[in-house]
């Protein structure tokens, strides 16, 4: 803002225009040297650095060159710009010269006219930072809050919010700087800023009372009350059409969830609800395989422990969960469903924390805090599950004529060191294991194979490196590098499966800032997986055909290989945001895949514009396609077919987005997808389908009371398994899904949620009377064509959570009951047949089950 | 390797689910013989050489106690030679061309014949083979003709024969043109008033009967049952066992008579087509089936040994199924019928006598 004006002057060639002629001195006399001097600036007002420039991102220092003609009076006649600098300056400079005023130029005293060099230097403004202290629970400005802001070199500004609750603190150099919030009563917020040149960054600080105890407004008797820390910072608009992004205590407080986060995604809208003790993932209409799992960009198998009754990371392990219904960012490929990507959290700083929990389903740990005075914060956290305590029992009991012994457990270790204020380092180790043995002793089912010790072993362990590096102020660099394990072995009788890789895994993605409204990701990802693969099994049957009969009627089929799956990819995306409110990201990714020895070329563009401020309403669309390479075993030369090419999908997305008030917003999107080139097995890249629909959520956001949602799907899934067959309805279409929950804080510790589902049934395939297979001596159902033509009834169910919190002094207590199917509903989920399938019956969904915790937290 | 990793773990939990106490009740008992039925076939070589002559035994029994019109059972004359993708439905296709391959006649003699030449409306139990047993010849070029399949470990080939139990005669059924299910029933059992029976009154069974070159190493012979054991005793099975009716109110609270058969660890043999998942090799599986035309067992069948181990799963009554007599006295039978994974069955027939 400041102008300096350097020294002028160098004389100009020629100097003074008043030099008329060449002078000769006379014969016989010294020449007479003239007495000149130069102009001198009498009043200067200086020159502005120019709002164009600041507009265009151009926040460095700068310098124009004039050459100024000055008259005898001191005026300037005319200015000319040495070399253009462009942004602004020129204009501005030219500007402020023209208002210049200087005592002439003299020869031998005499007022001349003289053309002189003039410089101005544009050095940028400083920045500013600014905000608004409020409270949490009703916004209510929060006055003579202290605001503390450390400069990168340590030193501290200190300002102090007024009545409307607002700061401001100008004359900031760019940089990063630490914010410390604090008030009398509340609880104190930390928050890095980063603030370029001439910008003025404004915040709106939420404060919550102490975490330890608070008076909640509106609870008698002045009881003490338990609230936990939520804290809600604006944030960027995503690069996706539709992200959605759950608050801690959504994650640990939906009913029906047993506190588990990643089962807390089943309740979004797109996501379809799982068939029981399943855990499979369906969303908008997609195969439960067509969606990716990542663990901070990390690419894992799978999700959920078997039967899906909790997930592979704990809650307590999570730092947020990132869900992808569709048209997700170019960063994230070899998908063409959805995306959920989940961050560990950060080992906590200040002191050594303690966590305990056991229910029903499983027990687990958590250590966390400062590793001595290394610099280093380490977490620690495990997991057993407490299955084969009962569930022996209770097959046993009921006479299932089966001996179980399920066991899963998951470990979590995250080392973490911030490197300095723009650097840190983190390694994490994690991992899951499930291992399920069956012994059945008697060998009616059908299926003789499957009979006596059948054997189940799953899992992954990942090493893992991240590495963020904010390089300069517009620079951000993040890599983030994993090995690992993954393995699966299943036996039963004569057949058996088992793969083994280990996966190599790479991202380094560089976002760079072009200018101020435009950003640039490149990245680099590869996947990269030596692997074995045995099999024992029967043939699999053709897409749309029925099986040959009982997989242990046929002669099984072998294979053993090793081979390495190779997929690296390339991706771009801009984040340009040309006007106010407008966001448009393009982007492309290129997959080359080793298997199918084909790249595969994906672009993809989000546009989304906020159309109103207060309340925010925002327009949303966008447009891409998306690649999927087939599975190894449907590559494989004995189980799979050969000349495979990826799945595709186009996924077309618009939608509105509306904050009625700081808590409530509500969504609507409406999605199709084109899919192409499906995978069908013993025919090849010969199906095709399509899936379209309507996404509603009403969203009532975590305040210190409540927290609670509506959502509402509407969708149809249609495939067909070759060119000229009909579109059939997709075995995973569930054509409405709704979801009501709520939570609520009652006072004294007590918490209390509900959660109603309404979804339409699965679908299935009805049997009928058919043949008698002599060589096994079962039935064989005569069944409808094509498969999966009927559909289930509705379901629905009530779940409801009560949670009781104690805190002593040594840290909090806490019990639960989390009841599933509170009304005991009898969902169908499928049909019992009899032997020769001429009587069938209901089988029904998952009755009324009540789970108990403990919980305890130094 | 991506995350599709689940599936195991699901078939095993959703199999231990299905068969616990979410399954329905009120089911028909599938080894109470109240009903036409097919309990077995044996294939005198259940592994049988290109060009060989193979005789087939069917057991089935009418338990119905009203019988209108009595059971017989047919064959169809047909072989049917390597169907595609080894599907026992896709052989109906080869039947309504006119078939293939070369059948024999029954033991009761009847005429040999395209079905694809009849029509509906048409009596055929006259035309077709009748009896318990049918013997055929296995075609020369059944492993030859066979498409190749990678990843078998032996080339091979496959025919499957059909038979019939039928209370009635028996007569094409139209299929519906416009049905584009692969699997169709193109016969149907009808009274003297050509109503249609329905399940109780018939049964269309098939086998199937591998092929493996003779230097292929490729063998299979029918287990064999040694004796039957009631209680540790050996039963003759001329005279049968006889035991003392349930006089209980409830079924649980009823004697339960340990009875099975004793199969001798011989039966067992390598299976050379299979290894386990380590690459050792592996056995056949061996259970029983249990079936009554009166009182109930509490288990269908019992597993008497296991592919990844040799020798019986443990003692007897490990194995061994038990018998709740029923609560009025009288006569009745009992069928234990031994498979084992590669075709190859066995049975015995113990009278049961209630007093």
């Amino acid at each position: 803002m400041s102008l300096v004006a350097a020294a002028l002057l160098a004389l100009a060639s020629g100097s003074a225009r008043a030099q008329p002629q060449q002078l000769t001195p006379p014969a016989g006399e010294p020449p007479r040297v003239p007495v000149v001097t130069m102009p001198v600036v009498k009043a200067n007002e200086g020159a502005a650095y120019p709002k164009r420039a600041l507009d265009e991102g151009f926040r460095q220092p700068a310098e124009v060159a004039l050459r100024l003609e000055i008259d005898a009076t001191g005026v300037v006649t005319r200015a000319v710009v040495e070399t253009p600098v462009g942004h602004g300056f020129d204009e501005a400079a030219v500007a402020a010269a023209q208002k210049l005023q200087f005592e002439p130029a003299t020869r031998d005293g005499k007022a001349v006219a003289a053309r002189i060099r003039f410089l101005y230097r544009f050095a940028p403004p400083p920045a500013v930072l600014a905000g608004r202290v409020v409270t949490l629970a009703g916004e209510r400005p929060v006055a003579g809050a202290t605001v503390v802001v450390r400069e990168p070199g340590g030193q501290e500004r200190t300002a102090t919010t007024g009545a409307d609750g607002a700061w401001r603190m100008a004359d900031l150099p760019p940089g990063t700087y630490h914010v410390t919030v604090s008030a009398p009563g509340m609880e104190a917020h930390q928050a890095d800023e980063s603030v370029q040149a001439g910008e003025e960054l404004s915040a709106t600080d939420r404060l919550a009372p102490p975490r330890a105890t608070a008076a909640a407004p509106g609870i008698g008797e002045g009881k003490a009350e338990e609230v936990e820390e939520v804290q809600v910072r604006g944030q960027k608009p995503p690069r996706e059409v539709t992200k959605r992004t759950l608050e801690q205590r959504e994650l640990s407080r939906i009913p029906g969830t047993n506190g588990d986060a990643l089962r807390s995604l089943q309740n979004l809208p797109g996501v379809a609800r799982s068939p029981a003790i399943t855990g499979l993932l369906i969303v908008r209409g997609s195969a439960p395989q067509d969606t990716q799992y990542f663990v901070d960009g990390t690419p894992v198998p799978l999700v959920y422990h078997f039967g899906g009754l909790s997930s592979v990371v704990p809650t307590e392990m999570l730092d947020r969960i990132d869900f992808y219904p569709g048209n997700f960012s170019a960063q994230y490929g070899r998908a063409m469903g959805g995306i959920v990507d989940v961050g560990l959290t950060d080992p906590k700083k200040d002191r050594l924390h303690v966590m305990a929990q056991a229910d029903f389903i499983d027990t687990r740990a958590l250590v966390q805090g400062p590793l001595f005075d290394t610099g280093w914060n380490l977490a620690i956290g495990a997991r057993r599950s407490n299955l084969d305590a009962w569930l022996s029992p209770i097959f046993q009991a009921t006479g299932a004529g089966v001996r179980v012994t399920p066991v899963y457990y998951d470990y979590q270790a995250v080392l973490e060191r911030d490197l300095n204020k723009r650097s840190s380092v983190r390694f994490a180790f994690f991992g899951s294991d499930d291992k399920l043995d069956v012994f059945l002793p008697s060998a009616s089912s059908g299926e003789p194979d499957l009979a006596g010790t059948i054997g189940s072993h799953t899992g992954f362990w990942r090493v893992q490196g991240l590495y963020r590096n904010r390089l300069t102020d517009d620079t951000e660099l993040r890599v983030v590098g994993a090995v690992g394990e993954d393995y699966v072995e299943f036996n039963a009788g004569s057949l058996f499966f088992k793969i083994a890789d280990y996966p190599i895994t790479s991202r380094v993605e560089l976002a760079q800032k072009l200018e101020k409204r435009l950003t640039m990701n490149v990245g680099f990802d590869v996947y990269y997986a030596p692997y074995t693969l045995s099999a024992q099994l029967p043939a699999p049957p053709k897409a749309g055909q029925p099986p040959s009969g009982p997989f242990s009627s046929q002669p099984p089929i072998t294979t053993s290989l090793s081979d390495s799956l190779y997929q690296p990819a390339f991706y771009t995306e801009f984040e340009a945001t040309p006007w106010k409110g407008g966001r448009i990201v393009p982007g492309m990714r290129l997959d080359y895949t080793k298997d199918t020895k084909a790249w595969d070329f994906a672009p993809r563009v989000v546009v989304r514009q906020d159309v109103a401020e207060d309340p925010r309403t925002t327009l949303k669309g966008g447009v891409g396609m998306f690649a999927q390479p087939p599975q190894p075993q449907e590559t494989n030369a004995v189980f799979g077919t050969p000349g495979l090419t990826s799945n595709r999908s186009t996924h077309y997305d618009l939608g509105v987005e509306h904050e009625f008030t700081r808590h409530i917003e509500a969504s609507l999107d409406g999605f199709y997808k084109q899919l192409d080139n499906l995978v069908e097995p013993g025919l090849g890249n010969t199906g095709s389908g399509v899936v379209y629909g309507a996404e509603t959520l009403l969203r009532y956001k975590p305040d210190e009371r409540f927290f609670g949602w509506v959502a509402y799907t509407l969708s149809r899934s249609l495939r067909r398994t070759q060119q000229g067959a009909p579109l059939r309805t997709f075995q995973f279409d569930e054509t409405h899904i709704l979801t009501v929950l709520g939570s609520y804080r009652i006072g004294k510790g007590w918490e209390f949620g509900m959660r109603y589902r309404l979804t339409s049934g699965y679908m299935y395939t009805p049997n009928g009377y058919g043949f008698y297979d002599e060589n096994i001596g079962t039935y064989l159902p005569l069944s409808s064509y094509p498969p999966n033509d009927s559909r289930l009834p509705l379901f629905h169910a009530l779940d409801v959570r009560v949670d009781k919190t104690w805190k002593p002094y040594w840290g909090k207590l806490s019990i639960y009951l989390d009841v599933l199917n509170v009304y005991n509903q009898g969902n169908v989920l499928g049909y019992s047949y009899d032997y020769n399938f001429t009587h069938s019956a209901q089988a029904n969904d998952l009755p009324i089950i009540p789970s108990i915790g403990v919980r305890a937290e130094y | 390797m991506k995350p599709r990793r689940a599936l195991p773990s699901l078939i095993v939990l959703a199999g231990a689910w299905m068969s616990s106490s979410c399954a329905p009740s009120g089911f028909a008992n599938p080894q109470d013989v109240q009903t036409v039925r097919i309990l077995a076939s044996q294939a005198d070589q259940p592994y049988a050489a290109p060009g060989a002559t193979v005789k087939l035994e069917v057991l089935a029994y009418d338990g119905r106690a009203s019988k209108p019109e009595p059971m017989t059972i047919s064959w169809l004359p047909l072989v049917c030679e390597n169907p595609t993708n080894d599907a026992y439905y896709a052989c109906f296709q080869q039947i309504a061309g006119g078939g293939q391959g070369d059948a024999g006649a029954g033991a009761d003699g009847g005429a040999g014949g395209g079905a694809g030449l009849l029509q509906p409306g048409v009596n055929l139990t006259p035309l077709l083979p009748g009896g318990p047993s049918f013997q055929f010849k296995m075609p020369d070029d059944v492993v030859t003709s066979h498409p190749p399949v990678p990843g078998a470990p032996v080339p091979y080939g496959i025919t499957i024969l059909f038979n019939i139990a039928c209370a009635g005669h028996l007569e094409i059924v139209p299929v519906d043109p416009g049905s584009n299910n692969p699997v169709k029933v193109p016969l149907g059992c009808f009274d003297q008033d050509e109503n249609q029976l329905g399940a109780d009154d018939w049964v269309l069974g098939f086998t199937r009967v591998y092929a493996y070159a003779p230097d292929s190493g490729v063998t299979n012979t029918n287990p064999v049952i040694d004796h039957v054991d009631v209680e540790g005793q050996t039963v003759d099975l001329a005279q049968g066992y006889t035991t003392t009716r349930c006089t209980a109110d409830r079924r649980d609270s009823c004697p339960h008579v340990h009875i099975g058969p004793v199969v001798p660890a011989s039966s067992q043999e390598v299976n050379p087509e299979a290894k386990d998942i380590d690459g050792n090799p592996l056995h056949e599986e061996i259970w029983a089936d249990f079936y009554a035309t009166f009182g109930q067992f509490t288990d269908d069948a019992r597993l008497l040994y296991q592919a990844s181990s040799t020798g019986p799963l443990g003692s007897p009554h490990d194995t061994d199924d038990q018998f709740l007599p029923p609560n009025d006295p009288g006569e009745g039978l009992i069928w234990i019928i031994v498979r084992d994974n590669r075709g190859g069955a066995a049975w015995v027939t113990v009278p049961v006598h209630v007093q």
